[in-house]
């Protein structure tokens, strides 16, 4: 039929990076964004028969976690803003718009983070979804993550100058990708 | 001692690479900057690899650590 299946056990390659950065922007704290990526996980993979495959893998995933993020500020609400969702509306389904409405809109999450990055982070992602996996992880790790060239070698079991093929392929399509999503 | 003095563009580029991590040795710097006074094509690398490099940077992009996706996996796969 040409839809899409879940496959659970790449989602940690493939997503909780991505997922991770979409969370740390609206929860500010970096534990709470883990465990709320693990409970996405766990709840994607006890729904999975509620999939139907008409949504990207990703974009299911991110609906689960939006609703992971709600609950959670459901929880953390202070007296003032819970009370402020029961006089405004009434029913819970619409307390979850209020909420949702709060988790599209995390502007004032991080004041410093602007908006600008936010987007910019969407769009490095993109284009890492392009890369083999392979070397996407590997120019992660070197780039983000800042490990040494010999770390990598030893843990790929790639030489140094394989290292920097990669690293060079990596760059290059990142810099055509990303000035086509992001400069243009 | 066979003494090098000017860099091929491919050299060029693995300098340019390695230097965004600065793990670009003074004298390769020098033959780099040699190369590019010279090359406009290595000199739109550069100038394009430096961007790559200050979008990473300001981006604040985040990943998790090998660790803690390891310990997600292993809770994963005990769900599977
Ligand atoms: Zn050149």
């Amino acid at each position: 039929m040409g839809e899409v299946t879940l496959h659970p056990e790449k989602w940690v390659d493939r997503y909780a990076d991505y997922l991770f950065n979409y969370t740390i922007v609206r929860v500010n704290d970096r534990i709470v964004a883990e465990d709320l990526i693990s409970e996405t996980f766990l709840a994607g993979l006890k729904s999975k028969d509620n999939f139907k495959g008409n949504a990207s893998e990703r974009t299911w995933l991110i609906s689960i976690l939006k609703r992971k993020i709600i609950d959670y500020y459901r929880k953390k609400n202070t007296q003032k803003a819970q009370a402020e969702v029961h006089i405004t509306y009434s029913d819970d389904e619409m307390e979850g718009d209020w909420l949702e409405e709060r988790v599209e809109d995390f502007s004032d999450q991080t004041a410093e983070d602007t908006l600008e990055n936010k987007e910019l982070r969407l769009a490095i992602f993109e284009c890492l979804d392009t890369l083999d996996e392979r070397h996407a992880d590997i120019f992660k790790l070197k780039t983000i993550q800042n490990y040494d060239t010999e770390a990598i070698c030893n843990e790929y079991n790639i030489t140094p100058s394989n290292l920097w093929v990669i690293i060079h392929r990596a760059r290059k399509a990142l810099m055509t990708c990303l000035k086509k999503h992001w400069l243009e | 001692m066979k003494i090098k003095i000017a860099f091929s563009c491919k050299e060029a580029a693995h300098a340019c690479d390695k230097h965004q991590y600065k793990e670009c040795s003074k004298s390769d710097r020098m033959l780099l900057q040699f190369h590019l006074v010279i090359c406009k094509l290595c000199r739109e690398y550069s100038t394009q690899n430096k961007r790559l490099t200050d979008f990473m940077n300001s981006s604040a992009i985040a990943t998790l650590s090998r660790e803690k996706k390891e310990a997600m996996k292993q809770q994963l796969r005990s769900y599977l």
